[in-house]
């Protein structure tokens, strides 16, 4: 009994704690989007209102009616950071099979790919936009993606070479043995039993890139912005417009949360087992 | 023979991707660090040796104290979310109801762009209608005091507290998942051995999460230190240069100021600041672990 009570009592305190502690780590996030459908005039109210008429106005201004291209800065985001996505497992699906089963470059070479995450992205800014000017990839989608998977190689890179790690070697020794050469083991083997870690991997890839700002801000002027980048200005560009901003930005964090809801178990599978080793 | 060609071609893709996209530029980066190259002169850059390395280090570009931030910064964000991310997994290491929807709830953050975690700020913590400004001085006026998040005396702790919310997550999602392959038999037999939740925790626990602990602190150190977004966003660097890191400093030498020589001269002195004692941090441990 005594030690039953004891239980209750801690679960009630731990609910309490993780309460308060969703609170306090929710609550920056909740505002926002509270401040997307509430009215100007709720927008003003002191004090701040939690209970009110959910109107669709400002997204409406934002996205359609104002004349502010939010639209295009939001299929700008998904253009880049799905053409990124397939940048990056075209350049590192092979490489990372030649590392996992070779050891190609020995512990040097993943090591390196490791020691690109220390380096600050404002290093590559620079040439970046003298290089990708003259390439004529700046504001473009391609030069975008193109630095997203640079930026994200170090994090996805790890994560897919644990993968095929995971693959038990003795499948593709018996297709070799059937008489398949290295590219069909690839191709009949390997590449099926890997697509759940490529569908994690991209997931991550697809989110970080989303999420990216400095080498979208660097890079694009015009053409490419994305919806990070276009929010970001929208401070700047025209004045205390707080429905509007605080729309865009819901807009900007809302296909990242539902990834990450749908698919938390996939996520959380790939960040854990590569990155870290 | 056969097999060391083809996993060299295998090997192909990235390599390319890494001599255009990673070797090349770094040359390039220092090239423009030992010349004059500005907007003007971008095609035409004159060289001028380490000039730009000692202009870099003159006081008054503010280099070394976007520097000093940047280490300050990044200590005060290691440490509290450390200490944050620990507790918040020795919380989750055990089963209750609603544990699978508290976990993407804490999750949340760690996916919503840094950069969007500024704007975010500036919403809540803005002096018209900020909420959280609001309730803040609802509890300050008690003290007479009126507290402007944004301002000269509060910026750095709401950074701070921005940052936390934005990458907590990241050090609880790796201790949680760790913790959960420490075998509960070391755990149990402790406690059929009397042992308090202070011991356990100190003679089982700890040690066994120590290693991926000082990993964790080492890339959310040199995370922290290279912030850029959240920082952009939230304050612009501001109010004066108060929240200047390293990188906004640089960002401001390039392509505010257009003086592309003296950015990267001044990028690369940073990123060498930052990597020695980091690299002798790594090294040491390493050592000390392999032991």
């Amino acid at each position: 009994m005594n030690k039953r009570a004891r239980d209750i009592l801690f679960s009630i305190v731990l609910w309490i704690i993780l309460v308060v502690g969703v609170l306090v780590f929710l609550f920056p996030l909740v505002n926002t989007i509270l401040l997307a459908f509430k009215s100007d005039v709720d927008i003003a109210s002191v004090p701040p209102k939690f209970i009110f008429k959910p109107v669709l106005d400002h997204f409406q201004k934002a996205f359609v009616t104002g004349g502010y291209q939010f639209d295009r800065y939001f299929v700008n985001s998904f253009l880049i950071a799905s053409l990124s996505t397939l940048i990056m497992l075209g350049v590192s699906i092979f490489t990372a099979y030649a590392v996992s089963r070779y050891n190609v470059g020995g512990q040097g070479f993943m090591l390196q790919i490791i020691a690109l995450r220390f380096f600050p992205p404002i290093l590559f800014t620079i040439p970046f936009y003298i290089l990708f000017s003259a390439m004529g990839l700046r504001d473009t989608i391609v030069g975008i993606a193109i630095a997203h998977t640079l930026i994200n190689l170090p994090i996805v890179f790890p994560i897919l070479v644990s993968f095929i790690d995971e693959i038990p070697r003795e499948l593709e020794e018996a297709a070799i043995i059937d008489g398949c050469g290295t590219l069909g083991v690839l191709r009949h083997v390997v590449l099926p039993l890997l697509l759940p870690g490529i569908v994690a991997v991209s997931f991550i890839n697809f989110i970080f890139s989303w999420n990216e700002y400095l080498m979208a801000l660097i890079l694009s002027s015009v053409n490419a912005t994305p919806i990070t980048v276009g929010a970001g200005l929208f401070i700047r560009s025209f004045g205390v417009q707080y429905g509007e901003l605080a729309a865009v930005t819901t807009a900007a964090i809302l296909p990242p949360i539902i990834i990450v809801i749908l698919f938390r178990d996939y996520i959380i599978r790939g960040l854990t087992m590569g990155t870290i080793k | 023979m056969m097999r060391f060609h083809v996993k060299h071609l295998l090997a192909l893709p990235t390599m390319l991707f890494l001599l255009v996209f990673v070797i090349f530029p770094t040359v390039y980066l220092w090239y423009l660090a030992f010349n004059k190259v500005t907007f003007v002169n971008i095609d035409h850059p004159v060289f001028c040796g380490i000039q730009n390395f000692i202009d870099a280090l003159n006081p008054t570009i503010g280099l070394l104290k976007s520097l000093s931030f940047s280490f300050k910064f990044a200590f005060v964000a290691v440490a509290v979310q450390l200490t944050l991310g620990l507790l918040l997994a020795l919380l989750f290491n055990r089963e209750f109801k609603g544990k699978g929807v508290f976990l993407t709830l804490f999750l949340l953050p760690m996916l919503t762009s840094s950069a969007m975690f500024g704007v975010i700020g500036r919403l809540l913590f803005n002096a018209e209608i900020g909420t959280a400004t609001y309730f803040i001085n609802s509890i300050a006026k008690i003290f007479n005091m009126y507290i402007l998040p944004l301002g000269k005396d509060w910026a750095f702790t709401t950074l701070i507290y921005l940052d936390t919310v934005n990458w907590t997550p990241f050090i609880f999602l790796f201790l949680y998942t760790d913790l959960r392959s420490l075998p509960k038999e070391y755990i149990e037999a402790a406690q059929i051995d009397g042992a308090s939740g202070w011991a356990i925790f100190r003679h089982i626990i700890f040690p066994y999460l120590k290693p991926l602990l000082g990993i964790l602190a080492v890339i959310r150190f040199a995370d922290a230190f290279k912030t850029f977004d959240i920082i952009y966003t939230l304050t612009g660097g501001g109010p004066g240069d108060l929240t200047t890191s390293y990188s906004i400093k640089v960002y401001e030498l390039v392509f505010v100021k257009g003086n592309f020589g003296l950015g990267a001269a001044a990028s690369l002195l940073g990123f060498f600041i930052l990597a020695i004692p980091l690299s002798l941090v790594i090294i040491y441990t390493r050592r000390r672990w392999s032991k």
